[in-house]
């Protein structure tokens, strides 16, 4: 469903992603580590459209949507969903009206009926449930005042509501104890199905645990030097990424 | 400046949905100013020779007196000898006694601007209507059920005629007629407006409102509004504005009076939406404003909560005496300036009696090319024993061409008061846009988002019919303004 | 009041330095100064301003100084033995001074053509900036000044101190001028003090340019016995990459308006500036505080603290404005006053004027009096009222009086500081 071709990709005028090739089929979980400053976050800001994110080659294609001439709002429409690596505080905004209106308008423009009010409330306090957020939360102001873990939640929560065909994770387990982990992981995977894709990026192995990816794929200075199956995401955790880079260099 | 801000900036200056003209025959003075355009207002409204006095000491004071120039705006200076000062419809000039008698005409502007003024239109019995088309009321509702409760609602000229005593002995209690330039002008040449009398204990059973609309060009609109409100009495009162597209600059000059007696507490929101100009700064109401209540008696509460999105030039600073003891003040204010709008708005709370405390929540939102200023006085004289003060202002910038700005000053003369000023400024990151946008949110609703969000503690205030109206009106405010 | 008091003034102009470098500019702002309508209360920046005070008395050089009390007034200075350059009532004085090696410093009348030339040129282009008439003033009636000059690379140990002293009555208006180059760094003291019972009037006027990635702390205390009028100016321009942490202090005086201007000329800039205001009896202390963010990426922090007690009145004023370019800039102030009496007075206005919209720009401001819930605790555990009030009214100005990293020159300000206190305990 998702084809990446040649990516590449600017920030700031300098060449971070040099020429990024990744394939995701529906119902596939991928996972992408690397070292610190391959390109890891750049590849999820141009995925999604983030301003200051340039791709300045290649193509990122979803489901034969050329995801790079959209805006963000456009992508998430064509069901592309990424979860933030440090959500930001929208202060006096509820969850549940920004909630709501990212439920309609996707729906609106999936060509899919928007849920009437009490259907709405029923799926976003079972979210809730699902992650384990108190319904209370749902009046809060989006991430204000939230804990990292918390946030992270909301994240989880968002994706569940706006059901995407592809889900990028940004680094979601950084900051978070066991437990939190634990949930999150338990969210993915409950959005796990055959028409469904995820990418995972991530520093440590330590989430492969809870959540296994089909396929891990080593990033490094811009590119994919290795792939292979979760095996792949032991030996980097026992070896670190030196001796690939050394291989392929 | 990021691409998105501009494309908000860009198309910001929206349409104006109330901008339209209406089509009446008037009644109106020719341009120009002195002492027998007072004696002609005051003819054409029947009023008794002590009101005529009071107006003809006003105008006198007036014309020693001089446009003030420390608000931080700038604009071509009025000339006072241009306008009109008394605009009719024809036919309408003593009021109307019941909606028949309003030409059909005027009811359809009010129809397009959402106001029905037939009350079985209105949900029942919520809210009653004053209407003031340029210099005269044109129409009140629910005065029936409102009489039953004892209360008065009715147009001010109407009030000289029927209540004399209670006008005479409110009238300039609060803004005294050598206030300032343009209250000292209202006095003079005040045309309409409300007048609201709660009798001692009574709770007024429904919002009351006032709807305002400067139709007629070149016309400047000097309306009074007097609200009393006796022992333990309490109301809350709304009033909202529009006016068309004209090039040239209409004047609003108008006064409020509160006075809250013992125990009684006075609830004014105001959603203000003249006409703002073009782009290039053309056209818009001037809209320089005196509002002042008095807490009079012990336990009194006089709330001001104002939504600001219209007007070229605001110049306004509704303000609490605070001298009853244990009074309250509070000020909630949200100004939205885009454009080439000018703000110059905050309050005054003067804190004389003990135990007096005030509140003061503001948030200002500038884009565009406008500049949008907060100006607050805290005042604590000797006699204050225990006052407090809690003051939040914040600004929220859209663009790097606008200016926001803090002027608060604060004064106290007693040790056992406490006073706490906070201000802060911050933008709509792109962070924030992002974060929507990546959720599906174009980035037109992601603004609007944010930017109600930012002012929540303000439309808490609010009465909740209006608080959703008021987020609609900074909707619209802010539509069309991402591409 | 005004018109006797510019005459006066005018004709005061007359027994200013005769030094010819000057000639032209002192004619200049003399004639300046006469077409300037002085300020009064009507006037914004004035407007919490008795000048009364001010022009209630003829202006007149003064004349005869008392060098005995001089020496007393500068013997806690001196004993910190650093460089020090001491003018009396105006005017240099060799004795009181200790001239530095490591670095120039030198009073006006002692300085080379070479710097009397550059000192032409540069005299008033940073203070000058909005024309005002005290300054003006203080150009048509300066006899001497100290001129500091710090070469780029250069970072003297010793900070430098400079003494103005006021033994008789009269008025006095000194000038320094302070440049810094490049990659240099400079602790400089600036202490206005005034002996008991001289009804002095002081006019002084400082400059101070920092050069690019250069680092000042700039101490400045005016500190009166008891009487003595103050109309004190300081402008401090920084260039890109420098730090400017200033450290003022106000205290006694019948009248102390102090206006101080920041000017920041270049990005990445770093400036702090801590104050201290106390007064009390009939004294009345006003500080001007405008920050200029001209350009992006700097940062500013400004803490004041104010006391009025008795019939004390106080009046703080800080501006913060960001310039359009000024884009990233991050601005504080904090202001908190304590009204010690019922008869003290405290007006404060934290003003922001922004234009740009990527910074991040915060004020407070509180006027009130002790905790008495803090107060209370205290005495519960056995502390007498008077202790408690001494020690939390400490705590309140610690924040301004820790932040001075040389404890040996704050260590000359708080004499002052507990005198203020133990007066008022006494009543």
């Amino acid at each position: 469903m998702l084809s990446i071709e040649n990516l590449q990709a600017s920030v700031d005028e300098k060449a971070i992603l040099k020429g990024l090739n990744l394939s995701v089929g529906a119902g596939e979980v991928h996972a992408i580590m690397g070292p610190n400053g391959a390109g890891k976050s750049t590849l999820s800001n141009v995925m999604g459209g983030r301003p200051g994110y340039e791709a300045t080659g290649g193509s990122v294609t979803l489901d034969g949507v050329n995801l790079l001439e959209l805006e963000p709002e456009e992508r998430a429409y064509a069901g592309l969903f990424l979860a933030f690596q440090y959500p930001v505080e929208l202060p006096g905004v509820s969850n549940m009206e920004f909630l709501k209106a990212a439920v309609e308008a996707n729906c609106e423009n999936r060509g899919v009926e928007a849920p009437n009010t009490p259907a709405f409330l029923k799926a976003a306090r079972e979210a809730c449930a699902q992650v384990n957020l108190n319904p209370d939360f749902l009046k809060r102001g989006v991430n204000e005042g939230f804990s990292g873990g918390e946030r992270k939640r909301n994240e989880i929560l968002q994706m569940i509501m706006l059901q995407p065909k592809l889900c990028v994770l940004d680094e979601t387990d950084s900051g978070l104890d066991i437990d939190a982990l634990q949930v999150v992981a338990d969210g993915v995977n409950s959005m796990r199905s055959d028409d469904r894709g995820f990418v995972v990026i991530t520093h440590y192995q330590r989430l492969l645990d809870y959540i296994v990816p089909d396929f891990v794929h080593v990033l490094s200075d811009g590119k994919i030097i290795k792939s292979g199956g979760s095996e792949l995401a032991l030996e980097l955790e026992k070896n670190g990424y030196g001796w690939i880079e050394q291989e392929v260099a | 400046m990021s691409e998105s801000v501009e494309r908000i900036n860009e198309r910001l200056a929206s349409d104006y949905e109330a901008g339209f003209v209406t089509d009446v025959e008037n009644d109106s003075l020719p341009p120009g100013l002195d002492e027998d355009t007072v004696r002609a207002i005051s003819a054409r409204k029947n009023e008794p020779e002590w009101l005529l006095e009071w107006r003809l000491k006003a105008f006198a004071k007036w014309k020693t007196l001089t446009e003030p120039e420390w608000a931080h705006v700038s604009y071509q200076k009025i000339d006072f000898q241009a306008l009109s000062y008394y605009s009719a419809p024809k036919g309408q000039g003593d009021g109307p006694k019941s909606l028949d008698e309003v030409d059909p005409e005027i009811l359809r502007t009010y129809e397009k601007l959402g106001i029905p003024l037939h009350e079985q239109k209105r949900l029942a019995g919520v809210v009653a209507v004053d209407v003031v088309f340029d210099s005269v009321s044109i129409h009140t509702t629910f005065k029936d059920k409102l009489a039953e409760a004892g209360v008065i609602f009715c147009p001010i000229s109407e009030a000289v005629k029927d209540h004399p005593e209670l006008v005479k002995k409110y009238l300039g209690t609060v803004v005294p007629i050598s206030d300032n330039f343009y209250a000292c002008l209202n006095s003079a040449v005040f045309s309409d407006g409300s007048f609201v009398f709660i009798p001692k204990g009574v709770t007024c059973p429904m919002e009351l409102s006032t709807y305002f609309r400067i139709n007629a060009m070149n016309t400047g609109q000097f309306e009074r509004t007097l609200i009393i409100a006796e022992e333990g009495a309490s109301v809350s009162y709304l009033e909202g504005c529009t006016a068309p597209m004209r090039d040239e600059n209409q004047l609003h000059a108008a006064v409020v009076e509160l006075i809250a007696l013992d125990d009684a507490k006075i609830k004014y929101s105001t959603v203000q939406n003249w006409y703002m100009g073009d782009e290039e700064g053309r056209g818009g109401v001037y809209n320089f404003v005196t509002k002042r209540g008095l807490c009079k008696g012990r336990n009194s509460h006089i709330s001001w909560t104002q939504v600001e999105t219209g007007s070229a030039i605001t110049w306004k600073y509704p303000s609490v005496v605070l001298r009853g003891d244990n009074s309250i003040g509070e000020f909630y204010s949200v100004a939205l300036t885009r454009g080439r709008q000018q703000a110059d708005t905050g309050t005054k709370m003067i804190h004389m009696g003990k135990n007096t405390r005030s509140t003061i929540i503001s948030k200002g939102i500038s884009a565009a090319r406008s500049e949008n200023c907060y100006r607050g006085l805290v005042r604590v004289a000797p006699t204050a024993e225990g006052a407090r003060n809690f003051t939040q202002c914040d600004s929220l910038l859209i663009g790097d061409t606008c200016g926001a700005h803090t002027f608060p000053y604060i004064e106290s003369r007693n040790n056992s008061a406490v006073i706490e000023h906070e201000a802060s400024t911050s933008k709509v990151s792109d962070d924030q846009l992002f974060l929507c946008q990546q959720r599906g949110l174009d980035p037109e609703k992601a603004v609007s988002m944010i930017v109600n969000g930012f002012c929540k503690e303000v439309f808490r205030e609010l009465p909740m019919e209006f608080a959703v109206e008021a987020g609609k009106l900074l909707e619209i405010s802010l539509e069309g303004s991402v591409g | 009041m005004q018109d006797a008091f510019k005459s006066t003034a005018l004709a005061a102009a007359e027994g200013a330095s005769d030094a010819p470098w000057l000639a032209a500019r002192r004619t200049q702002s003399r004639d300046a100064f006469s077409a300037l309508a002085l300020p009064d209360r009507k006037v914004e920046g004035w407007k919490y301003n008795d000048l009364s005070k001010v022009y209630g008395e003829a202006v007149q050089l003064t004349s005869a100084s008392d060098l005995a009390v001089a020496r007393e007034l500068a013997a806690d200075t001196l004993a910190l033995e650093a460089p020090t350059v001491t003018l009396v009532d105006g005017q240099y004085c060799a004795e009181l001074s200790r001239l530095p090696s490591g670095l120039n410093a030198t009073s006006f009348s002692e300085a080379s053509a070479e710097q009397h030339a550059s000192l032409a040129q540069s005299l008033g282009t940073q203070a000058r900036a909005d024309g005002q008439a005290f300054v003006l003033l203080n150009e048509a009636l300066n006899q001497d000044g100290v001129l500091v000059e710090v070469g780029s690379g250069e970072s003297p140990a010793e900070s430098l101190h400079i003494l103005n002293l006021r033994t008789a009555a009269g008025t006095a208006a000194p000038r320094v001028w302070v440049s810094v180059g490049e990659n240099a760094q400079l602790t400089i003291a600036e202490h206005h003090l005034c002996a008991e019972g001289v009804a002095s009037f002081d006019l002084p006027v400082s400059e101070l340019h920092i050069g690019a990635n250069s680092t000042v702390h700039h101490y400045r205390f005016a500190l009166s016995q008891s009487g003595g009028r103050h109309i004190g100016r300081v402008a401090t321009r920084q260039e890109r990459d420098s730090r400017y942490y200033a450290y003022l202090a106000v205290l006694g005086g019948d009248f102390n308006r102090l206006d101080f201007g920041l000017d920041l000329q270049g990005q990445h800039c770093e400036s702090e500036l801590y104050g201290l205001y106390m007064c009390r009896g009939q004294e009345h202390t006003d500080i001007h505080l405008a920050v200029d963010h001209a350009l992006p990426h700097c940062d500013s922090k400004e803490v004041f603290r104010g006391m009025a007690a008795e019939q004390g009145k106080a009046v703080f004023n800080g501006r913060i404005h960001i310039h359009q370019d000024a884009q990233k800039t991050n601005a504080e102030l904090s202001n908190r006053n304590l009204l010690l009496s019922r008869t003290a007075e405290i007006n404060t206005k934290p003003e922001l004027e922004i234009y740009a919209d990527d910074v991040k720009c915060a004020h407070g401001a509180t006027v009130g009096q002790l905790d008495p819930e803090a107060l209370f605790y205290l005495r519960s555990r056995g502390t007498p009222l008077e202790a408690a009030q001494s020690l939390l009214s400490y705590g309140f100005i610690n924040e301004v009086l820790l932040a001075m990293p040389d404890q040996a020159i704050a260590g000359l300000v708080t004499p002052r500081v507990d005198a203020f206190f133990n007066d008022l305990e006494k009543g």
